[in-house]
């Protein structure tokens, strides 16, 4: 068991955030965020140039390996520069997909495109904003000759504004099992028979919602196994639901130095802020908080990527629950501690606590997150090192 | 980075689990997991049986009859044999005194202490706190006095842990005076049978006698007894505070009464249906259960730390506040699960021997006093607010 980096690891990590501390900035994001620019295409080719965009994709795809650990810490640096690339729903999300489920023909044409940071993938999935873990999906997939027609909506689609194709999850089968009968298609952008809208969230990312109007797309369009696209889906969300714990952690770093420097600095009935006990122990529980997400990052990053889904599914779970709460915590305690300039739009805090909220909406809730936690103990296929003495007490 | 055991550490683990579960003497396991009192001779028995198979003292240098084991090793340790219902040793000779004498003592104190530590011959107790001197320790009072090749001790030391149970005391006294108050402090070794030493115990919130005062009247310890030299005993005493910081959390133990809980939960209801399947009580377990998972991870963060050479990082100054918080949540889950079944207060029914009717339910019958005493638990070793303190000041530079 080993939780220091790699030589490897730390070389890339410095290079990552050499690179993000020149070339982005608060104030070029807010530009962007105000002319509606989804992204800085200038950042982007600079991520690809560093190797980024292959990581974590696999060797035998296209990609330059790596694993959860590596997407760990892509993520915690986007999120400390606050970064609004489409790292997470072009590679992890839509890459993942085509990494898991491509035939050799589709990775030759995707994966180089995508690690070369010329052609963006999105994954167009959610339908209904009102029912957390989507259930059943309503776009379907009919076959028509060779060809499939995919007719629905998908909404939310991170990276959608400037993706050039979309993986979109359709219903290929009548089923009331949400596991059976879902098919992923790759699909154009472009397609004249797509109707899109794009939008701003609460931390000036930009999403896209698209109508499929009888879109047709070949054989070669289908990535994976007829009816049998779910498992796929399930894992990629796990892999970017850890990876975005990962990105608020490095926000959460940001936003507890920004509190500390204002109370060693701000001073008030003559002493710095820093001076008041009171003040101290919540800076600590701040801190804590932190320490305690940075754990289950790291656990979530190493189990998210492992082929035991159970173990995948408990770790990314408790991973987010936690992350949520410690978000909830971290935030508002950096709002209080800042009193009334807190408040504002002005200070950089702002940014970070709102992308911090975008996170804790996205990928599901506090208690929607404790809920497949805890179901996920029933199934009870958990290989743990440690004996479990549960028999034990039935004897009792 | 890779967080998996590796296949020698599983092979550990493997080991452990066989050790204690053919080792472990079933009457004391079942105290454990019970609930039941732990007596002197519970304890002593697995330190036998762990010091005959040489793992009574996993942190010890091999040199001097310990494992040698890394912290990982001792993580391991804790957890499986946590899992089984193992007593926790007594900590003060193993996990106290002995490692300041391997790094302070003299040969001498070493060759004539350690090794009736490691063989449960002699059993330890701590004189640290007084009652003038609690958060604020480096205020104590108690004086010794240099006559002729003896000091001469008076005052007044609390809260002694099993002081009714120890052949020794370890104690913090002043021998002079500095223009600092923590300096004129001394480490002395003392013989609870020498004549002026009287132990009175403190009955705790709970009922039970685990805490006493220790009053030194005139008390003479020869001068050999000195740790390290005379007045530097305030860093020496705070070189014990930073041993083993991975075990302070109680991970192992914690993990064993989740499990207690969850079967708690099982076999109580609301309304004819087990507390288990209340969503809300479901989501309460559900959220100790992730963050007991956090503490371990930030544990296994600190050993892997250690293994590979570094410091313990900031990480380490969580373990005391986030292990202890998780003991009391744990504590009062189970006494809410078990709800009116837990109020009748029958202390005979968790001593040996008990073979009477018990109201409520015997599993019951201890976890009222038990969430009471664990409440000592955010309260000793330094407050959690002084390590609140103590991680502003020094992890956070506020």
């Amino acid at each position: 068991m080993k939780f220091v980096f790699t030589d490897e690891q730390k070389l890339f990590k410095d290079g990552l955030d050499r690179f993000l501390e020149k070339n982005f900035s608060l104030d070029a994001r807010r530009k962007m965020v105000e002319s509606k620019e989804a992204h800085s295409e200038h950042v982007w080719a600079g991520l690809a140039s560093m190797g980024a965009l292959g990581v974590p994709v696999s060797e035998d795809s296209g990609g330059f390996g790596g694993a959860g650990i590596e997407a760990m810490i892509i993520m915690q640096h986007l999120g400390k520069h606050l970064v609004l690339e489409p790292y997470l729903s072009s590679v992890i999300l839509a890459g993942g997909l085509v990494d898991l489920c491509g035939s050799e023909f589709q990775k030759k044409v995707l994966i180089p495109d995508l690690v070369a940071g010329e052609g963006k993938l999105a994954f167009a999935h959610i339908e209904q904003l009102n029912d957390e873990g989507g259930e059943l999906l309503h776009t379907t997939a009919t076959q028509s000759g060779n060809n499939w027609v995919l007719k629905g909506e998908k909404k939310l689609i991170l990276g959608g504004a400037t993706a050039n194709r979309f993986i979109v999850s359709a219903r290929t089968r009548e089923s009331d099992d949400k596991n059976v009968g879902v098919t992923l298609f790759i699909v154009e952008s472009l397609d004249e028979k797509i109707g899109g809208k794009a939008y701003p969230l609460i931390d000036g990312s930009r999403v896209l919602d698209i109508q499929l109007n009888d879109v047709e797309v070949g054989p070669e369009s289908v990535l994976g196994t007829i009816d049998q696209g779910q498992s796929a889906i399930d894992c990629v969300n796990d892999r970017a639901t850890a990876a975005i714990c990962a990105e608020a952690l490095g926000i959460m770093e940001v936003i507890h130095e920004m509190t500390m420097e204002y109370l060693r600095t701000r001073k008030q009935f003559g002493s710095a802020l820093s001076q008041f006990q009171v003040l101290q122990h919540r800076a600590v529980d701040m801190f804590i908080n932190i320490e305690e997400v940075r754990s289950l990052v790291m656990y979530a990053a190493a189990k998210a990527w492992s082929a035991n889904e159970h173990e995948r599914v408990r770790a990314v779970s408790a991973a987010k629950a936690l992350t949520n709460r410690a978000a909830r915590l971290v935030a508002q305690e950096a709002i209080q501690l800042h009193g009334g300039m807190g408040m504002t739009l002005e200070l950089p805090l702002a940014d970070f606590v709102r992308r911090l909220l975008a996170i804790e909406l996205m990928f599901g809730g506090e208690r929607f997150q404790r809920r497949r936690f805890a179901d996920a103990e029933d199934q009870g296929s958990a290989k743990s090192v440690y004996v479990s003495p549960k028999k034990r007490w039935k004897q009792i | 980075m890779d967080i998996n055991f590796t296949q020698e550490e599983i092979s550990f683990s493997e080991e452990v689990r066989d050790f204690v579960s053919k080792q472990l003497p079933g009457d004391v396991s079942k105290k454990v997991l019970e609930h039941k009192r732990i007596g002197k001779e519970d304890v002593l028995k697995w330190h036998l049986a762990l010091y005959e198979k040489g793992w009574v003292a996993p942190s010890w240098p091999e040199r001097f009859g310990g494992c040698g084991w890394n912290s990982v090793y001792r993580h391991i340790f804790d957890v499986e044999s946590s899992a089984l219902g193992a007593p926790r040793l007594s900590p003060f000779g193993l996990g106290m005194i002995g490692p300041v004498l391997m790094a302070h003592g003299t040969e001498a104190q070493q060759n004539i202490y350690l090794p009736k530590i490691l063989s449960g011959e002699e059993w330890w107790c701590q004189g640290y706190s007084e009652p003038g001197s609690g958060s604020d320790l480096a205020s104590l009072n108690t004086r010794a006095e240099r006559k002729g090749g003896s000091f001469v001790v008076n005052g007044q030391k609390t809260w002694t842990t099993h002081a009714q149970w120890a052949d020794k005391i370890f104690c913090l006294v002043r021998t002079g005076s500095g223009t600092r108050k923590q300096e004129g402090i001394s480490m002395l070794l003392c013989d609870m049978n020498t004549p002026g030493i009287e132990i009175r115990p403190i009955v705790t919130l709970d009922g039970e006698h685990e805490v006493n005062e220790v009053w030194f009247q005139d008390v003479e310890v020869p001068i050999e007894n000195l740790v390290g030299d005379e007045g530097k005993g305030w860093s020496i005493g705070k070189f014990l505070l930073s041993h083993e910081r991975t075990a302070i959390a109680g991970v192992g133990v914690s993990k064993q009464e989740l499990v207690y809980l969850k079967h708690l939960a099982s076999i109580h209801h609301y309304h004819g249906k087990p507390v288990k399947d209340d969503p809300v009580f479901l989501d309460r377990i559900a959220e100790l259960e992730i963050d007991l998972l956090a503490l371990e991870m930030t544990v296994l963060r600190v050993a892997a730390g250690e293994v590979s050479g570094g410091e313990p990082g900031p990480e380490a100054s969580i373990l005391k506040i986030r292990g202890t918080e998780i003991q009391q949540r744990l504590t009062e889950l189970q006494l809410e699960v078990a709800g009116q079944s837990a109020l009748p207060h029958l202390p005979m029914a968790w001593g040996d021997h008990w073979l009477g009717e018990t109201p409520g339910a015997l599993h019951a019958a201890p976890l009222a006093a038990r969430y009471l005493n664990t409440r000592k638990t955010s309260i000793y070793g330094g407050t959690n607010e002084i390590q609140r303190n103590i991680i502003a000041q020094r992890v956070l530079g506020l």
